[in-house]
């Protein structure tokens, strides 16, 4: 077969192009590769002209852009997308959860291969369990969708994050065997290894994978107290996990494809707490047990309808245990039991008119069901079951000079308990509407405005949980209004410059928050909240392939967002118009790395403005800003055309700062880390 | 144009200059103020104290870290004055703080940790020579005045809050609050000759409040279940240690004079606050509405200073703004308001 590197890249980016401008102009040869993975893989080769059709929609992170980051987790990754605030409680494994553009992590819909990750007892996904080592790409769609033929549950949230693992995405064509070995070495007791092979059979594939990570997370910090700042040694934070499974997949005629995938995954970990002032004494402990199970089939009806079928259930327990808790007992020792079931189909297809497909006018729709239930050993908890049913339907019309797509969806929630005293019912019908101008053909930019309306219902443990559940909560509703401009200025071979600037506006209503309602220890969870959020965001990413041969390559990305997000419950309040809690008003990141031949290094920076750990914006609810600093450098052993050897040193927290995302929780000092990745294709 | 921006820049000087920030030194020694123990929110390492100069009525807000250099620590639940000297016990840093009774400095830091087990300190009471501290790992720690270190320490029933002494006995009220939903129900009796617990007194559920009149009757508050069962006073008799629960609202309550108690009554969830006047002479609740409370969002602390005859009302807002306490004369007639830190609760004075 023919092979030539530069011949593979053109027949590539053909399909790129095609694929990609198909989703926008609705072609007959649409393939089912999702849109992210197209419009990544065209920002990679640089050297190519016919590269301006693909005007970014949405943020994604590239393979080679999270190697180079070295990222512990996708927490860490998500923190570089403009307009995501992560909140992380720091160590390995620790809770991280995102909040984009001041909706809290439970509007963040989190799909992992085209399947969205639930937990119905939290609501929300730990982004620190969701290890880097095996990810293709992560794409982030706010007012958009981040993927193609995505689940109903991810197109009607109020954000969606898309990542697509090695391990479930289809080989290469001519590739009959791809292998992916990482292993890691890092300060704090760090050792990882992870190791994926993915095989050709026929017209189908089969992929095992298996992970093992472990870390003690003794890490020196230190914090301020008065003028004097003390150093110690964060305890109870060891952390081991390990994951493994498998893929199947085939391709029928058609493209037509099943996929199916089992992934269990084991954790247990300390946990640490917060930094108390003059006690340190934490010991409490949680084991998590995960069983995933998904499948998917793509197929087609006619020539213009692409249909996609898929089902993902879980099965996750958790056991919590207190071993000095001050009851009668002496501890506390609880489990739970969450278990997921969603199926789904999702289907777009092109508007006919005399039996011919209309050019760039397509419809979707969708629906999925979904059921849930929690049972645990702590006997106030009243193990409560979920039936959810959700349905889309939406259209896309290309008018020349403007383009419209919008949708409706609708919800439909029951629930219910042991003792009858289930949460209430929801019914919900959520309006989305985009408009987008012509890409300009003078500066390839693209404007667009929408609005989407969307809502998060109540979580297991906010209805139910303990004395502080409420089962007369309402849904937490968003309404967004957004605009987008991107544009790529710069644009010729070897030089590539991508721009794009956000305006918004979130009105955040019936918000869900814990107050006190007996005493200091005794919390309730109340629909109380009207939050107004508004911002900004700009960023430029900038790729030059510089030197006579175009060896020496320099990359850089910058970002900045500013966040507005003002409290609007209560005039007569004290907190009316300050700034919600843990929202920066400013975030931004700068990374910029050099790479000659086989070698490179990055320097990467994040900065976050400082921040109240209270609605009260008054100086003693203030949380620091700071800024964070890793260098790394690498190199790529390529021992011949299928196997590559990537070895990669980096300083985390180079400048050796005291930070904390959230009060009392403070993150590692300097740290070191060195990952070595094998790669064959 | 220009003598108009002069003459508004020379006045901001003035105004900026104009204003006098009360300072730490300029208050020490303490007198003629109180000091108000401000809890703070769990984890948040944000307790503090509050200095409150009635001469000037300014306050100072974060005064011991002010003075100390150093925060006070995490989740303050108790203060109280014993001589020259001022007792605060922090529950989530699991500390007995000593300040001076004349400067507010502290001269002490006594950690409450138990075989690497912090013993979560919550309330605080004395006798002779000894500092009596509750601890929610079921023991009451007895403190020497003057080493200032842990003498012994003396078993009690689960998680126990208030304590007092009465006739040379202490009674402890123990709330098995963290026995949610089965509260304890029991105020543990310890002979204080011998520094052994004696007996149980079983009282209602969820005991957490213990004073005691000039005859030397025990009254203790149980805060019922938050549901069905409503939060009580109690007397306990001194000598056959029987127990009457009176039919009122009370959930927290303050001794006033000789013959009368403050009790106190908030509940969230309605947001009903009431404080009444209860004669122990008679046992009677001779007025429910003793202070008109509609300025006060939640009652969260009621202190009486005897030598100015005067109450102090502590108001917590929503726990998560800072609070005010409330003056009001011994007839119960509003005089002031200080704003103060994050929730305020018991106040101390320095005459």
């Amino acid at each position: 077969m023919f092979r030539h590197p530069f011949f593979m890249r053109s027949i590539l980016l053909i399909s790129i192009l095609s694929c990609s401008w198909s989703f926008g102009q609705d072609t007959t040869t649409r393939k089912t590769v999702e849109a992210p993975l197209l419009e990544l893989r065209a920002v990679e080769v640089i050297d190519v002209i016919d590269i301006r059709r693909i005007v970014p929609r949405y943020s994604i992170l590239t393979t080679q852009q999270i190697q180079e980051m070295q990222a512990d987790d996708v927490g860490d990754i998500m923190q570089k997308i403009q307009g995501v605030n992560l909140k992380s409680y720091g160590g390995l494994g620790g809770l991280k959860t995102i909040s984009v553009r001041s909706l809290g992590s439970q509007h963040s819909a989190i799909s992992v291969d085209g399947f969205a990750l639930q937990n119905s007892q939290t609501g929300q996904v730990n982004l620190a369990q969701l290890q880097t080592n095996n990810i293709e790409y992560i794409s982030t769609g706010v007012g958009e969708y981040a993927g193609y033929l995505i689940p109903v549950s991810s197109q009607i949230a109020g954000n969606n994050v898309a990542v697509q693992t090695f391990e479930m995405s289809r080989l290469p064509y001519g590739d009959s065997l791809q292998v992916r070995v990482n292993m890691r070495l890092g300060s704090f007791g760090q050792i990882s290894g992870y190791a994926s092979a993915k095989v050709k059979i026929k017209k189908g594939f089969v992929s095992g994978f298996g992970n093992y990570r472990t870390a003690n997370g003794l890490y020196p910090y230190e914090i301020a107290n008065g003028t004097n700042t003390e150093a110690f040694v964060r305890d109870n934070n060891d952390y081991q996990d390990h994951y493994y499974g498998g893929v199947a997949g085939y391709e029928f005629k058609n493209n037509n494809q099943v996929r199916i995938r089992y992934r269990g995954s084991k954790i247990d970990q300390g946990l640490p707490g917060a930094v108390i002032l003059y006690n340190n004494t934490a010991d409490e402990r949680l084991a998590t047990n995960d069983q995933l199970l998904t499948a998917d089939y793509r197929f087609q009806i006619g020539d213009n309808l692409r249909l996609r079928a898929y089902t993902n259930g879980n099965i996750n327990s958790m056991r919590y245990l207190d071993p000095t808790y001050f009851n009668n007992a002496g501890e506390v020792d609880v489990t739970y039991l969450n278990r997921n079931l969603n199926t789904g189909l999702v289907a777009e297809g092109l508007i006919e008119k005399d039996g011919k497909p209309r050019y760039g006018r397509a419809y979707y729709f969708g629906a999925e069901s979904g059921l849930s239930d929690l049972q645990s050993s702590d006997s106030t908890f009243s193990n409560p079951l979920r039936q959810q049913v959700s349905a889309i339907v939406g259209t896309r019309l290309d008018f020349g000079k403007i383009k419209i797509r919008g949708h409706v969806s609708g919800q439909y929630v029951n629930e219910s308990n042991n003792d009858d005293t289930g949460g209430k019912d929801v019914i919900a019908v959520n309006p989305y509407l985009s408009l987008e101008s012509k890409e300009s053909r003078r500066y390839y930019g693209r404007h667009r405005v929408w609005y989407r309306n969307s809502l998060r219902v109540p979580t297991f443990n906010e209805l139910y949980y303990n004395n502080i559940g409420n089962n007369e909560l309402n849904p937490e509703r968003a309404n967004q209004f957004g605009y987008n401009f991107a544009i790529i200025p710069l644009d010729r071979p070897g030089r590539l410059v991508t721009i794009k600037a956000a305006g918004y506006f979130n009105r955040i209503t019936d918000k869900i928050v814990a107050i006190p309602t007996q005493n200091l220890f005794t919390w309730s969870i109340q629909n109380v909240g009207i939050v107004n959020a508004f911002g900004g965001e700009v960023s430029a990413d900038v790729r030059l392939a510089l030197g006579k041969n175009r060896k020496l390559i320099l990359a850089s990305m910058a970002n900045y967002s500013f966040q507005r997000s003002i409290d609007m419950t209560d005039r007569n309040h004290p907190t009316y118009k300050h700034q919600i809690a843990y929202i920066p008003m400013h975030t931004g990141n700068f990374d910029i790395s050099l790479t000659y031949k086989k070698a490179g290094g990055k320097v990467s920076n994040y900065l976050i403005s400082k921040r109240y750990s209270l609605n009260q914006n008054i100086p003693t609810n203030e949380i620091d800003g700071f800024a964070i600093t890793d260098f790394s450098l690498f190199y790529n052993f390529e021992f011949n055309q299928k196997q590559t050897l990537r070895v990669q040193c980096q300083v985390k927290n180079a400048f050796n700062r005291s930070y904390s995302y959230i009060r009392s929780f403070i993150m590692p000092g300097r740290n070191y880390l060195i990952s070595i990745n094998y790669a064959f294709n | 144009m220009r003598l108009i921006s002069a003459l508004i820049l020379l006045s901001l000087v003035f105004v900026s200059c104009k204003k006098d920030d009360p300072t730490v030194e300029d208050n020490i020694p303490l007198n003629n103020g109180m000091m108000v123990l401000c809890e703070g929110l769990y984890q948040q390492n944000n307790s503090s104290l509050s200095f409150v100069n009635f001469n000037s009525n300014q306050t100072i807000d974060n005064f011991f870290l002010s003075t100390s250099d150093r925060a006070l620590g995490d989740t303050g639940n108790d203060i109280k004055r014993y001589g020259g000297k001022v007792y605060a016990i922090i529950n989530g840093s699991s500390t007995v703080e000593v300040i001076s009774g004349i400067t507010g400095i502290s001269i002490k830091q006594i950690p409450m940790v138990e075989g690497g087990v912090a013993k979560q300190p919550r309330s605080v009471t004395f006798y002779e020579d000894k500092i009596l501290v509750s601890c929610h790992d079921g023991f009451v720690d007895v403190i020497d005045t003057t080493s200032l270190e842990v003498e012994q320490r003396i078993q009690v029933g689960s998680n126990p809050e208030g304590l007092a002494v009465s006739n040379d006995m202490l009674f402890v009220a123990n709330s098995g609050g963290l026995n949610f939903p089965n509260y304890d129900s029991t105020v543990s009796v310890i002979n204080l000759s011998t520094f052994t617990e004696e007996l149980k007194i079983t009282v209602g559920i969820n005991p957490v409040g213990v004073e005691v009149d000039a005859e030397g009757d025990i009254y203790v508050i149980t805060r019922g279940d938050f549901g069905t069962t409503p939060s009580r006073l109690n007397k306990i008799n001194p000598t056959s240690y029987s127990v009457t629960q009176f039919g009122f609202n009370a959930s927290s309550i303050t001794p006033m004079s000789d013959n009368f108690f403050l009790i106190g009554y908030a509940d969230l969830s309605t947001g009903d606050n009431q404080v009444g006047l209860f004669n122990t002479s008679g046992d009677v609740l001779t007025n429910p509405t003793y202070i008109d409370m509609s300025a006060i969002q939640t009652l969260y602390g009621i202190t009486y200073h005897p030598g100015l005859n005067k109450i102090f009302i502590s108001d917590a807002k929503d726990f998560v703004t800072t609070g005010d306490v409330f003056e009001f004369s011994g007839n119960g007639i509003f005089e002031n308001s200080y704003q103060v830190g994050l929730n305020p609760s018991k106040v101390v004075f320095y005459d």
